[in-house]
């Protein structure tokens, strides 16, 4: 019943809005302009681990129907041990479902304990807190969360000393991001912000998107994007867009490239272009990546020996000791890589260049 | 208290053998060590206890020892060494070796290797030597060798190992045998509580630890505070456990002082302090034996029995026996662990061998004055701009192209670089003139490595479904907690650094099954190498938990011998017994 209602004022609410959001954000991550919204779509309603109703969620979208944004209004009160309290606000996510931005209704700004007016940093560190997926609020109830905010003036001492330890950390962080006096606030938003809303997201995208859809993530320049491209093309379209993984791979993070890296099937290995193309950018990769570049060399185009060598300076003590397994005087490119040994022996700082002692005769 | 008189009289001797014209003196059994370490973490990797130069940046004390020259001649001198932080600065594991009044400048060189110093004149007679550390960073010497031959020895790890014993002219077996009901190797709190709950059941116990100390990372070494639940083992783990305090507190001495206290309590169970197991032989999937080694007296002993529990965290015992064993992350797909909201950092589509890490805990104290601390160079390339004043469970250390046990000497130094170059970094800011480092561990804490197989694996799904087993032994309620190294999320961070992704959970169970070995048959396991999935291990590695499993062993121990069976029949034939069993036992007053 609830549900019912929240869908129907929910559409309403949509529907009287001219079909999107009406307040300009306060913050929005993201390059898309905020007007170039033209349409929101009603999609599901999600469930809050905070409140009792359900939350509608919207995709909003551009003129031509692009996919921009997902975004919902926290239009009822959000409860937690039965206490409620209104938190107007409305929330933007990404369309991987990452939290990027909020809006307040200026007719409606948020309040404190106190009901003090929330003021520019006040928005400004709610908007910072919400962007960590990482926040002690994610573990913390509520209650443990008022008695550390109570002691927030102790300092955290042991014995005598400072201590960096979890609880001294966890004071740190709710000193540094929580709003004073909005501590239930913050918390509830970031409840909501985190919470099932991302299962919604994702159940919408993984079921919605097609691969047209995935292949335009892989040519964003969004790297979470790239990365959600990557994880959901079929082999046979990453085939057919092996140089934009080759581009991406420098950008991405270092858990998408090595996703990417571990997943790609064997004919990329066997592809010199894109062999060469992927360890030629070694020098800029991850300890991770580099590792897993390092294994595929027994499979990889022997380009790749060729190309790593030009790096060797990157390579940790393992990855040298892996690297020179491979080396042997019949292969192919062998004079100039043992050239690049050399290079790397006699001109670098290299930490580990004892370990190429053996080539320098 | 004979063998006590004969363990001091033994460790009174250096451990030194002599053949007519060589004389190999190895550096943790000198006579005085002073305020250098004896580290035997990595034997198994580079081949014997070492002394290292711990002083956390100031020189620590000499260690000294003598040995007797029978004959007359000029002796050529090497030092078994390593620069543990090799690079283009000067390194910090230098150190002063005295041959009687003659000094010489060890510059020690990449890897562990024997550095030649020079001939020397030595007449018969007694000889001193000592070690003089010149930075108080991490100097390390293994051995000394001198001989009137001029040939180097060995650098393999396999030939160095023959020679050794040719040199100390070892027989091929350990000569004392020692037999047992239940022979238990590591003494963290899983062994500390199946030593307990076995000894209680009036078994013979012998529990061989390579530390000074029980307790394993919640010991005064480590200072990890114990976390999760009592289960069924209140009256036991109580005894052994630790108060919540920051992990590294200084207030984990109180608990050692409890812990030893209470282990000592039980005249039927040995405790080998001091010991490393180093080889565990079996015979159609029966363990025959444990060997163990003191660790600055190089004696030895086979422990033998019929039972054997393998909680050194490592696997070791499974591992030498032959028992079936993981290491690293499951594909996603494998057993089906998936957690959509973290993917490929809880558990990757295609498997590898990332594990959680390790970490060394240290602490600060504030002086009355300002400090200084000296330029450390060799640490800037880790550490980089990252600046600190103590650490936590968060300075972790784990990468796809190393080995938390193969690996675990670089692991540790390149903690040890982390923290004094964070560390200095953070003294170059004048609020922080007052700090000096007070305590900084040189023992990696682990937290994952092998997990040897048992008939049940536990997996994640155990947890998401709570699920519940006629055999369930251990319960807890904690979150599961899975680490990942922050620079796979954001390359900027120092790669010391963890973030730990947390599943809450109602109270889960895991069944007996998962603590004893599928392919050997008298193979017990608890603590963090119990049969497990990498994701599996993410809650019940914490200690209380792993307490739960060592004692949960003890008792299924007490019942293979009373019934003459190995482990697997306690499941299948004597399950009421043992349940009951752990219910009676739970309610005695301590
Ligand atoms: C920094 C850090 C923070 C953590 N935080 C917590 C926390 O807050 N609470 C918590 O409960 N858990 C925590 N954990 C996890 C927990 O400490 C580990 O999982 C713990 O190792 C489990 O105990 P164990 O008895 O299985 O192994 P260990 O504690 O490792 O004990 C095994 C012992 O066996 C000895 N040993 C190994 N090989 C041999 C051999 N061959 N011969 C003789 N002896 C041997 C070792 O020296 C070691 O002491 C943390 C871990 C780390 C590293």
């Amino acid at each position: 019943m609830a549900k019912t209602l929240t869908t129907i004022l929910s559409l309403l609410f949509i529907w009287t809005t001219s079909n999107k959001p009406i307040h300009e954000p306060h913050f929005l991550e993201s390059p898309i302009p905020w007007d170039r919204i033209d349409t929101a779509e009603y999609i599901s309603s999600f469930p809050s681990t905070t409140t009792e109703s359900d939350f509608a969620l919207y995709i909003l979208k551009d003129q031509k129907g692009e996919p921009l944004f997902f975004y919902s209004a926290l239009t009822t009160p959000v409860c937690i041990d039965n206490i409620c309290k209104p938190v107007d606000i409305e929330i933007y996510w990404d369309l991987v479902g990452q939290y990027i931005g909020l809006a307040i209704d200026p007719e409606k700004p948020l309040t404190k304990y106190d009901h003090e007016v929330w003021v520019e940093e006040d928005y400004e560190k709610l908007h910072a807190l919400l962007q960590n997926k990482h926040s002690i609020l994610n573990r913390k109830s509520l209650d443990n969360l008022y008695d550390l905010q109570a002691n927030r003036e102790d300092t955290i001492r042991f014995n005598g000393q400072e201590v960096d330890a979890i609880t001294g950390a966890t004071k740190k962080e709710i000193k540094a991001h929580i709003i004073d006096g909005a501590l239930y606030s913050c918390y509830a938003v970031w409840q909501i912000a985190h919470g099932p809303v991302r299962d919604s997201i994702r159940s919408f995208i993984d079921s919605t998107f097609d691969q047209i859809q995935w292949l335009k993530f892989l040519y964003s320049e969004n790297r979470e994007y790239q990365y959600k491209g990557l994880q959901n093309l079929s082999d046979t379209a990453l085939h057919d867009h092996a140089a934009r993984i080759i581009e991406v791979l420098p950008q991405s993070k270092p858990v998408a490239r090595t996703y990417a890296l571990k997943k790609l099937p064997i004919p990329f290995w066997q592809n010199a272009a894109f062999v060469q193309g992927v360890y030629s950018n070694m020098g800029v990769y991850d300890v991770f990546s580099n590792t897993i570049l390092i294994n595929k060399l027994s499979i990889a185009e022997p380009i790749g020996l060729l190309e790593t060598s030009k790096h060797i300076s990157h390579l940790t003590k393992n990855q040298l000791t892996k690297y020179l397994s491979f080396i042997r005087p019949e292969m192919p490119h062998y004079e100039p890589i043992v050239g690049n040994l050399k290079d790397a022996f006699s001109t670098s700082n290299y930490r580990y260049k004892y370990l190429l002692e053996s080539f320098m005769d | 208290m004979i063998r006590f008189l004969a363990f001091v009289y033994a460790l009174t001797i250096p451990w030194l053998i002599q053949s007519q014209t060589s004389y190999l003196l190895e550096a943790e059994a000198f006579l005085d060590p002073g305020g250098w370490s004896v580290d035997p973490q990595f034997v198994q990797q580079m081949g014997s206890p070492y002394l290292m130069a711990h002083g956390m940046g100031r020189p620590v004390q000499d260690a000294r020892t003598e040995f007797k020259v029978d004959q007359h001649g000029s002796y050529h001198v090497w030092v078994r060494t390593k620069d543990w932080a090799p690079g283009p600065w000067e390194s910090p594991g230098r150190f002063i070796i005295y041959i009687d009044s003659i000094e010489h400048l060890v510059t020690p060189v990449p890897e562990w290797n024997w550095v030649y110093l020079d001939q020397y004149e030595l007449a018969e007679g007694l000889v001193s030597i000592s070690l003089r550390d010149v930075t108080g960073f991490n100097a390390r010497c293994d051995a000394i060798y001198l001989s009137t031959d001029s040939v180097t020895p060995p650098i393999d790890y396999d030939a160095l190992q023959v020679w050794r014993q040719a040199k100390h002219r070892e027989p091929l077996a350990p000569e004392v045998e020692k037999t047992y009901d239940l022979v238990i190797t590591g003494g963290g709190i899983a062994g500390c509580a199946a030593a307990i709950a076995a000894a209680e059941q009036g078994l013979e116990v012998a529990l061989i630890h390579d530390r000074p100390v029980l307790g394993g990372n919640a010991s005064s070494e480590i200072r990890v505070h114990t976390l999760g639940i009592y289960g069924k083992f209140e009256r036991i783990l109580r005894k052994i456990d630790t108060e919540h305090y920051p992990n590294g507190s200084a207030e984990a001495i109180r608990d050692q002082e409890k812990r030893d206290s209470n282990m000592h309590q039980y005249a039927n169970l040995d405790i080998f302090l001091n010991w490393r197991a180093y080889d565990a032989v079996s015979k159609d999937s029966i363990i025959q034996y444990v060997d163990a080694r003191h660790t600055s007296s190089g004696e030895r002993i086979r422990f033998k029995s019929n039972l054997f529990l393998d909680s050194t965290g490592d696997g070791w015992i499974g591992y030498w026996a032959g028992a079936e064993y993981s290491y690293g992350r499951e594909s996603v797909y494998k057993y089906g662990e998936k957690w959509p909201e973290w993917g490929e950092l809880w558990s990757p589509e295609v498997g590898d061998n990332l594990v959680m890490g390790s970490s060394i805990l240290w602490q600060t104290t504030l002086l009355d004055s300002a400090t200084s601390f000296t330029e450390v160079p060799w640490a800037m390339d880790v550490a980089r701009d990252h600046m600190a004043t103590a650490g936590e469970w968060y300075w972790e250390f784990s990468r796809s192209d190393m080995h938390q046990i193969r690996d675990g000497e670089e692991i540790r130094d390149h903690l040890l670089r982390a923290i004094f170059g964070s560390f200095y970094n953070a003294k170059q800011d004048t609020s922080h003139s007052n700090y000096a480092l007070e305590w900084v561990s040189y023992l990696l804490g682990k937290r994952e490595s092998r997990r040897l197989m048992g008939d049940h694996i536990f997996t994640f799904n155990d947890v998401t479904e709570l699920r519940k087993f006629k055999d369930s032994v251990v319960m807890e309620i904690r979150e599961v907690d899975v680490h990942f190294q922050k620079q796979l999320d954001d390359e900027k961070q120092p790669d010391f650094l963890s973030t730990a992704l947390f599943y809450k959970t109602s109270k889960y169970y895991i069944p007996y099954r998962s603590l004893y070995s599928r392919n050997i048959k008298n193979l017990f396991m608890a603590g963090r190498n119990f049969s497990c999935s990498h994701v599996g291990l993410g809650g019940p590695r914490v200690m209380r938990t792993t307490g739960q499993m060592g004692a949960a062993v003890g008792y299924a121990a007490s019942l293979c011998k009373r019934f003459d069976v190995f482990p697997r029949a306690i499941y299948h034939s004597y399950l009421d017994q043992y349940m009951s069993l752990i219910e009676e036992r739970q309610w005695l007053r301590p």
